[in-house]
């Protein structure tokens, strides 16, 4: 059979949900680096890291169809379960978040190794155009899974500030790759 | 009843990263279940967030993660159920009835009657049908013995864990039991500060003891942390001695800053601006 098309996380999807090993394989090498660096930034271990990333990705082997029906860059998705996951793990926590059922309004097609980087990029260069106080709430909470009222006591900002400034981050993040 | 609750929409993205209350999220993933709208801006969000996560500086995992993912994945090998229908045999037989009863009909359509044109078809499809029937019974037949495998093993667990506990329950209550209470001999004492502060002077001491090691381009740093709600201001680094040991004597801080605590962070290099999380040393006054 030849290798499945580099774009096609749904044709990778119906072949791991067949059982077929090598399309595992290769989603894998597709998204094990981004699926890693952010359990890796979030819990600041590389144990704990990989085995966040052997989780999600055995996730993906027993049901690959939960992720079929996500309608949306099953990088992305990877990307949010992973911090997700990894946030669990910080607290302790069996896992919570739902894949299925929820689709992710991206138009990014990170089934592409040249989009990914471009992605990559691109991210790093419009986080530092955020106003440092944006920028760190919103790590303090994505990456540190610190909530509104963690964040709002040890800066000493009012609970409304917080969480208007993290949705606020996210919006110029939007807007910035949008322009 | 469909819940009719203003949503703010600064929460949905407190729900995205699973930061809300167990109360608001379970009061947040009803809302969505009933509002369109609200799905939509979480899907949005949700793609921000696939953004923001990317902004991470990327690694690539251990050489040998690949290698442990697929013997796993090898392990738990999926094992399909045959479809009777894609089996060759019968879409073998089914060709062989389309191209033979297809060129019958072709000579003899004129002669024959309505009975006579449905019977040759009859045979081929009630054995379909019961191909198809008995494929259905294999299946239920098949998932009634997992189901009671699965129950029996469920039942064998159930009286393992009551006998388990009757032992339990015995044990705890037996009048001759002896109770020892047991401590670790090998206790590590935990990581401790003292800060003493002066805040007319902008003048600050602190001593730590049993600090951990931290690897070489890593660095502790004190915060002051202002009770007007400002931002921390950095109050010195330092790097523990081999016991543990280490201070901060007189830190370049400006006067008249009153604080409302003072905390530890891990950093990088020669210290930072702002804290990154956690806080490893966090101050009450004395």
């Amino acid at each position: 059979m030849p290798p499945p098309s580099a774009e096609d996380d749904a044709t990778l999807l119906a072949l791991v949900q067949r059982g077929d090993e090598q399309a595992m394989a290769s989603l894998f090498d597709r998204y094990s680096k981004v699926v890693y660096s952010v359990a890796l930034r979030v819990l600041r271990d590389p144990a704990s890291a990989e085995d966040v990333l052997q989780e999600i990705f055995m996730q993906i082997w027993r049901s690959p169809d939960s992720f079929l029906a996500t309608r949306g860059s099953l990088g992305g998705w990877l990307a949010v379960v992973s911090r997700n996951r990894s946030i669990d793990q910080l607290r302790r926590k069996r896992p919570t978040e739902q894949v299925e059922g929820i689709a992710l309004a991206s138009s990014y097609n990170l089934a592409d190794e040249a989009e990914r980087n471009i992605m990559i990029d691109r991210a790093r260069g419009v986080i530092t155009t955020l106003p440092h106080e944006q920028r760190k709430t919103l790590e303090m909470a994505f990456f540190d899974g610190l909530t509104h009222s963690e964040i709002a006591e040890m800066t000493g900002d009012a609970l409304g500030t917080v969480k208007t400034r993290i949705r606020t981050a996210l919006l110029s993040l939007r807007k910035a790759f949008q322009s | 009843m469909i819940p009719v609750k203003h949503i703010d929409p600064d929460d949905i993205a407190l729900y995205a990263m699973q930061l809300l209350p167990p109360d608001e999220t379970e009061e947040m993933t009803l809302h969505l279940q009933h509002s369109a709208e609200a799905r939509r801006v979480l899907s949005e969000i949700y793609a921000d967030l696939a953004i923001f996560a990317h902004s991470a500086d990327m690694h690539s995992p251990p050489a040998l993660a690949r290698q442990r993912l697929m013997k796993h994945v090898a392990r738990e090998k999926k094992v399909l159920p045959v479809d009777p229908l894609a089996s060759r045999g019968f879409i073998a037989a089914g060709d062989f009835a389309t191209r033979s009863t297809g060129s019958l009909l072709e000579e003899e359509a004129p002669q024959k009657s309505l009975a006579a044109k449905i019977l040759p078809w009859a045979g081929w499809a009630l054995a379909a049908g019961m191909a198809g029937l008995s494929f259905t019974q294999y299946e239920q037949k098949t998932e009634l013995k997992s189901t009671l495998t699965a129950n029996q093993a469920e039942m064998a667990k159930t009286v393992a864990s009551a006998e388990l506990a009757n032992t339990l329950m015995e044990t705890m209550k037996d009048p001759n039991a002896v109770h020892f209470a047991l401590t670790s001999t090998d206790q590590k004492p935990p990581p401790q500060g003292r800060v003493t502060y002066v805040a007319e002077k902008g003048s600050l001491v602190l001593t730590a003891s049993n600090l951990d090691k931290l690897p070489p381009y890593k660095i502790y740093e004190l915060w002051l942390i202002p009770q007007d709600g400002h931002d921390p201001i950095p109050a010195g680094t330092f790097r523990p001695d081999a016991r543990g040991f280490a201070s901060v004597v007189l830190p370049e801080l400006p006067k008249g800053i009153a604080a409302k605590t003072f905390g530890v962070t891990v950093e990088d290099g020669e210290g930072s601006q702002t804290p990154t999380m956690p806080i490893v040393m966090k101050g009450q006054t004395s």
